[in-house]
């Protein structure tokens, strides 16, 4: 049968129709995470001015670093930890909730509940219709996740910034803050929203699947955190590093803001090896022992701060693409489901 | 001119439409150049399938009661109406009289109707192949 | 007053799907929840009938509305709506659907649910939705979780008549409804089909009123359709003949009596529900029977060979098949 399909593309108050449909059907949902995104966004903008005044008076305080300096020195100071170390768990666990609060009910509680149907007999296609629902949550998605991601990437920039600074205040910003592994990468910038973004879609695409509530919730939440487990696994891969190399055992110096993926030993041949086993003993005894084993110099391997942003940008080209597949899976499924 | 479908006589509803009509006709209700309803009024108020309507409407128009005009409705043509059943004719008044005689003696509704329908088939009696 | 297209077809008909019987089922099989609901099923609905769907619990009505809304398809066979593939994008804003659980969205208020109608259906007419919410007394500020069960209908009612469709497909429509808005929906009902001509599919299990509103039933039972015809014709195809037997076990019927969907004894009085009968020789009396009557007895007795329009009855006798009956046309 090739019929012209009757349906015309969608109208301007179709479209509306659509999206209030969209809206309206998880509207407690959508206003929770707006809600939510903008205190976490005002805590996150107060959070900034906590961390740069602290560093601030912590240079002050501490004009020559760790090195040399009153006991109070020692301790980082309170906003630093909440932004280096307390703020990650959450951020980190972001996704999961977002894939299985926002992302699995947006099909299955329909599909559950049977209301599906009221949609499905009206004059749109079903393609239409799930197009809309994923564009408004993935709107919401993606604004509550805008907001929430542009003081955070404020925090890193001025953490990294600040370690390139001269004198007293660069000083403050290398010892208070650190180590840098980029672990911030899929929490910042362009990234921040892709990772989000494609938790929804996860538990979108899982809960069109199973149409149950519970069981897409509980899936979603798991191949979410596996997909964020995966990227990270694979992220340090992703580009060349730069190996360093020096003729001693000693390590070379750090560059500052770097990700500092490995270290280990050089051989003659120019192979590279994590460990070797030589006992701890004098500086003498470990060279002679380095010796013995070919060892003729150490090695650090690196991505180097210019690749942050190439590497993020590749973090969210492949976030996306996976987002564009699994919507095709929705897009495709939808019309072919069949239902009571 | 309203229809009153009884939802559980053995009558046919076109048929009760049909004799309702001419009921209407014959008592003077309905006149030459009168509207019947239109169908769809007719089953809005009935809730009965408007086929009903049509093949009742039908069956008048064979009958030459009614005329359908296209795209207009449908219309009296003739009148059912004979001279005594009007209201306030001889006819009708001498049958009034009776009916006060009859109450005055004490005959029920039932022995009235009994009496009214024997000497109705003596008088008039029913066609053969009557349906 | 002759039932026209209506200005919802008007638009839409190309000639194939102008002239496509509402629902055309051949080889049609459903599951049921527990094995075929329907087998093998070929049947035909006119356009512009009034259908009464009718048939036990679990007999496939509501999976026959889920598959001619485009839900799910058909197990086996095909089924045609309005002459398209149902749920396709050609007929889905042609046919209204009301499902048995009334799905709407339970956190909307009335004219919210109404809006929605009147966004997604090209063809909506707002004055007929808000005239079946009006006559339920349903409120347009009420959110939909908080209304009965009847007033839930209603509006779900209002919907698939908003959009105007060529079709409509009701799943017991009246069930849950009190005397008076019955009476009010069925009116509002027929007035569509009387105004345009609208095909109406009503599943419903309540038979003594089924002669008035509808003029076309579907019969199904244990897996077969048992009647596909106009109202009419069924009732006058079939007629009650009583026998008068000398002895109570004596042999009761002759056996050229027509096709026998029911028989009855009672001590020497033998009655036999026959459809098509041939000859009433030896009869003591025939008479005809309600449409309920007729519908019960096929209900009673489903291995009775169907009545289905448009289709030769195997075991019926070919000489003599009742031209007689004249199949009433629209």
């Amino acid at each position: 049968m090739n019929t012209r399909p009757r349906i015309p593309r969608p109208t301007v108050r179709t479209a509306a129709g659509l999206a209030r449909l969209a809206w309206h059907q998880h509207r407690t949902a959508h206003r929770t995470v707006l809600a939510l995104a903008v205190l976490a966004a005002a805590w996150a903008l107060w959070e900034h001015h906590q961390l740069v005044t602290a560093v601030e008076h912590w240079a002050t305080t501490c004009p020559n670093g760790l090195t040399d300096s009153p006991p109070v020195c020692d301790h980082t100071p309170g906003a630093v930890r909440t932004v280096m170390e307390q703020a990650h768990p959450p951020l980190r666990y972001l996704p999961v909730a977002v894939g299985a609060l926002l992302g699995a009910p947006l099909f299955a509680q329909t599909l559950q509940d049977g209301t599906h149907r009221l949609a499905w007999t009206q004059s749109v296609s079903r393609r239409q219709w799930a197009v809309a629902k994923l564009c408004v949550t993935g709107g919401v998605t993606a604004l509550a996740a805008l907001l929430l991601t542009a003081p955070v990437t404020w925090w890193w920039y001025t953490i990294r910034h600040g370690r390139t600074a001269t004198g007293p205040i660069g000083t403050a910003w290398r010892d208070s803050t650190p180590q840098s592994d980029w672990s911030y990468l899929p929490y910042t910038g362009p990234a921040g929203v892709a990772h989000l973004l494609l938790a929804l879609t996860t538990g979108a695409a899982l809960g069109l699947l199973l149409r149950r509530v519970l069981s897409a919730v509980a899936l979603s939440a798991a191949v979410t955190l596996a997909l964020q487990t995966g990227l990270e696994q694979l992220r340090p891969h992703l580009l060349t590093p730069t190996i360093e190399r020096t003729s001693s055992v000693v390590f070379p110096n750090r560059t500052t803001n770097a990700w500092h993926l490995d270290q280990g030993y050089t051989h003659a041949d120019g192979s590279l090896t994590e460990t070797y086993n030589c006992p701890p003993g004098s500086w003498e005894a470990v060279q002679r022992c380095a010796r013995s084993q070919h060892i003729t110099g150490s090695y650090i391997r690196n991505l180097d701060p210019q690749q942050f942003l190439p590497l993020q940008w590749l973090d969210t080209a492949i976030c996306l693409t996976v987002i564009a597949l699994l919507a095709t899976f929705c897009l495709v499924h939808v019309r072919r489901m069949k239902t009571r | 001119m309203e229809y009153r479908i009884e939802r559980h006589s053995g009558v046919a509803p076109y048929q009760q439409i049909v004799q309702q009509t001419k009921q209407a006709l014959r008592l003077g209700q309905l006149l030459p150049g009168d509207k019947l309803p239109s169908a769809s009024a007719v089953v809005a108020a009935a809730a009965v399938n408007p086929n009903t309507v049509l093949k009742a409407y039908r069956e008048l128009e064979r009958e030459g009661l009614v005329d359908t005009r296209q795209g207009r409705g449908t219309f009296v043509r003739a009148s059912l109406a004979q001279p005594g059943t009007q209201a306030g004719s001889p006819l009708r008044d001498g049958l009034r009289v009776w009916m006060a005689t009859a109450r005055a003696d004490g005959l029920e509704r039932e022995d009235v109707a009994a009496l009214l329908a024997a000497e109705l088939d003596v008088f008039f009696p029913r066609p053969v192949d009557a349906r | 007053m002759t039932p026209s297209s209506g200005p919802a077809s008007a638009h839409h008909g190309d000639d194939a799907s102008a002239t496509a019987p509402a629902l055309e089922a051949v080889g049609l099989g459903l599951h049921g929840r527990d094995g075929w609901a329907l087998r093998d099923g070929s049947f035909t609905v006119p356009r512009g009938r009034v259908v009464g769907l009718v048939g036990p619990n679990g007999a496939g009505k509501s999976s026959l509305v889920a598959v001619a809304a485009g839900l799910r398809p058909a197990d086996a066979g095909v089924l045609r709506v309005l002459g398209h593939v149902p749920g396709s994008p050609a007929v889905l804003p042609r046919i209204g659907t009301l499902f048995q659980d009334r799905p709407l969205e339970r956190r909307f208020t009335v004219a919210e649910t109404l809006r929605l109608g009147r966004d997604l259906n090209p063809n909506w007419n707002d004055a007929a939705a808000r005239a079946i919410v009006d006559n339920c007394d349903v409120p347009l500020k009420a959110r939909v979780g908080r209304l009965s069960t009847g007033q839930r209908t209603c509006v779900a009612l209002a919907l698939a008549l908003g959009k105007q469709p060529d079709l409509l497909l009701l799943d017991e429509p009246m069930a849950d409804l009190d005397p008076q808005r019955r009476r009010a929906l069925t009116g509002a009902l027929m007035t569509r089909a009387a105004e345009h001509g609208t095909t109406i599919v009503m599943s419903t299990h309540t038979l003594s009123e089924l002669h008035l509103v509808c003029d076309y039933v579907l019969l199904t039972a244990r897996g077969r359709i048992l009647i596909a015809d106009d109202t009419e014709f069924v009732q006058a195809a079939h007629s009650l003949i009583t026998y008068t037997c000398p002895a109570p076990a004596a042999p009761s019927l002759p056996p050229q009596a027509g096709t026998v969907i029911e028989t009855r004894r009672s001590g020497r009085v033998h009655t036999a529900l026959v459809c098509f009968p041939l000859s009433t020789e030896g009869a003591a009396s025939t008479s005809s029977l309600s449409l309920e009557e007729i519908l019960l007895a096929y209900l009673r007795n489903p291995q009775a060979s169907p009545l289905i329009a448009g289709s030769t009855r195997d075991d019926a006798p070919s000489a003599g098949t009742p031209d007689s009956h004249e199949r009433p046309t629209q």
